[in-house]
């Protein structure tokens, strides 16, 4: 597993209250209490604070597990242009 | 004040009357107001207490738009959205070279007087936000139908920071009845840009009023959007996202697809697969997302657009009430409403078929389609009207530009400067 994998996991078993036990790299919003669409907003807040990765919109909302975030924190950070 | 404008959110130092707070308001100095990266660090704060839920600052809010707002206000997507239409957004600090012999600078307008339509309240806060980023000020008619979103925000700002206060006394929030022709004048006269949301009627009285002769006028008026789907390339996540876009605010929205075309025939493997995802999400998401309470001629309407649809020929999928309906039509019937999750699918076999159906004011064409339809289908759908063609999911989220319109240069005058010694 990935340092990414392993620090968003404890990132989200901390934002859901949930044991990082229960996040697996197939989770996705809507699996674990919490991760909602407002908590899918707060989870890409986290993640800007964290790993200094700002997820545009477009990106978030394809976000369809935790494999897919941890793809788009270690691509290349796009520019705003 | 007129006794019947209804001060809402009133600035720091108002005027007397309404006219005279609008006056003091379009006259306050802003050259030596905050600058637009203060501007957009509060509204990210702002953001940043929408999700921390700081201060009972969701109540009043609709819970579906809290997950909008609070990303919309993200410094990172403002950025973006200003980025997109501006190619030197430094300009609006400071005068920027656009190439050898010019430099660019970009101002605030003065004052933005926003009429707000009742169906998507948290339309106000999208435009007000825009608008206080660039660094105008901003004068917010609420429709007497919806509550008030604003007051909630604008506190919160005032006591997050320096510049939340100055970005919140920045702003007058007020309620009139849409009658009131003296509140109207006055709005209007004292407007250097009007932005006008909602029907045909209320966005040609505003259109109507009395202004100056440089207002800048944005009109976000009545829109129709769809979709078009091959069922060959979508997933069945963004079915589920398809439907949201069409559930979550009961079609209210201009930006919520009402026919959505999709590629095959009934009884084709292709196509039946995808209406059963469809129908599937349908259930679901109408479930996950609380729909307003229906009066009697809603459901009325939806009974009798079932049956409309059904002697047209149409095949009829339902809920056991009146939750959701997908009609299945060889061609959009117009007399029936798509509203309250109410959605015709028109099976297409070429794209051709679909363009004399796009509606001159199309606005949301949401789409899933491979590389080279998706070239063809936006240049032709584009040219009939179509001003967005977003993924599933992201149909209602307000993006620049709108409608069409890109609000950044709407809301900012230009400014040239020719370099020294040229």
């Amino acid at each position: 597993m990935s340092e990414t994998n392993t620090k968003l996991k404890a990132l989200m078993a901390d934002l859901f209250k949930c044991s990082p036990d229960e996040l697996s790299d197939s989770t996705g919003p809507g699996d674990i209490n919490g991760w909602d669409s407002l908590g899918h907003v707060s989870l890409m807040a986290e993640i800007q604070k964290q790993f200094g990765t700002h997820i545009p919109v477009e990106d978030a909302i394809e976000v369809e597990s935790i494999a897919d975030i941890v793809k788009i924190i270690d691509r290349p950070q796009e520019s705003h242009a | 004040m007129s006794p019947a404008v209804e001060p809402v959110w009133t600035p720091a130092s108002p005027g007397t009357d309404f006219a005279g707070q609008l006056a003091a308001l379009r006259s306050a100095p802003r050259q030596a107001s905050a600058g637009v990266n203060e501007r957009l660090a509060a509204l990210h704060g702002l953001s940043e207490a929408l999700l921390s839920g700081a201060g009972n600052l969701r109540e009043g809010l609709p819970a579906d738009g809290l997950a909008f707002l609070s990303a919309f206000l993200r410094e990172d997507n403002l950025r973006s959205l200003i980025a997109r239409e501006v190619p030197a957004p430094d300009a609006l600090s400071q005068f920027v070279a656009i190439g050898p012999r010019k430099s660019l600078r970009l101002l605030p307008r003065g004052l933005v007087c926003h009429w707000v339509a009742g169906n998507v309240p948290l339309l106000a806060v999208f435009s007000w936000a825009v608008s206080a980023a660039l660094g105008n000020a901003n004068a917010i008619r609420l429709s007497s139908r919806q509550g008030d979103v604003m007051s909630p925000l604008l506190r919160s700002l005032a006591a997050q920071s320096p510049v939340g206060r100055i970005i919140s006394d920045e702003t007058l929030v007020v309620t009139f009845d849409r009658n009131h022709t003296e509140a109207q004048h006055a709005m209007s006269l004292a407007a250097d840009v009007r932005i006008a949301w909602g029907g045909r009627d209320a966005v040609d009285a505003i259109r109507g009023l009395p202004t100056r002769w440089d207002c800048e006028d944005v009109v976000f008026g009545p829109r129709m959007s769809m979709a078009v789907i091959d069922p060959a390339v979508i997933k069945p996540t963004a079915v589920t996202r398809l439907v949201t876009d069409i559930v979550i605010f009961d079609q209210l929205a201009c930006s919520s697809p009402q026919v959505v075309f999709v590629k095959g025939v009934p009884d084709e493997a292709g196509f039946d697969a995808f209406m059963g995802l469809f129908q599937e999400a349908f259930a679901r998401q109408s479930a996950a997302f609380r729909r307003h309470g229906l009066d009697f001629a809603e459901t009325f309407r939806i009974s009798l657009d079932r049956s409309r649809a059904i002697l047209s020929g149409g095949t009829v999928l339902r809920d056991g009430g009146t939750q959701w309906t997908v009609a299945i039509m060889a061609a959009p019937a117009d007399g029936i409403d798509c509203a309250n999750r109410f959605v015709q699918v028109v099976p297409y076999q070429s794209l051709d078929e679909i363009y004399p159906f796009v509606p001159e004011n199309a606005q949301t064409c949401v789409v899933q389609l491979p590389p080279q339809d998706l070239a063809a289908f936006s240049e032709q759908a584009a040219w009939r009207g179509v001003c967005r063609f977003p993924n599933p999911g992201e149909g209602n989220h307000f993006e620049n530009p709108w409608d069409g319109i890109g609000l950044v240069s709407r809301l900012t005058r230009f400014v040239v400067r020719s370099e020294a010694g040229r």
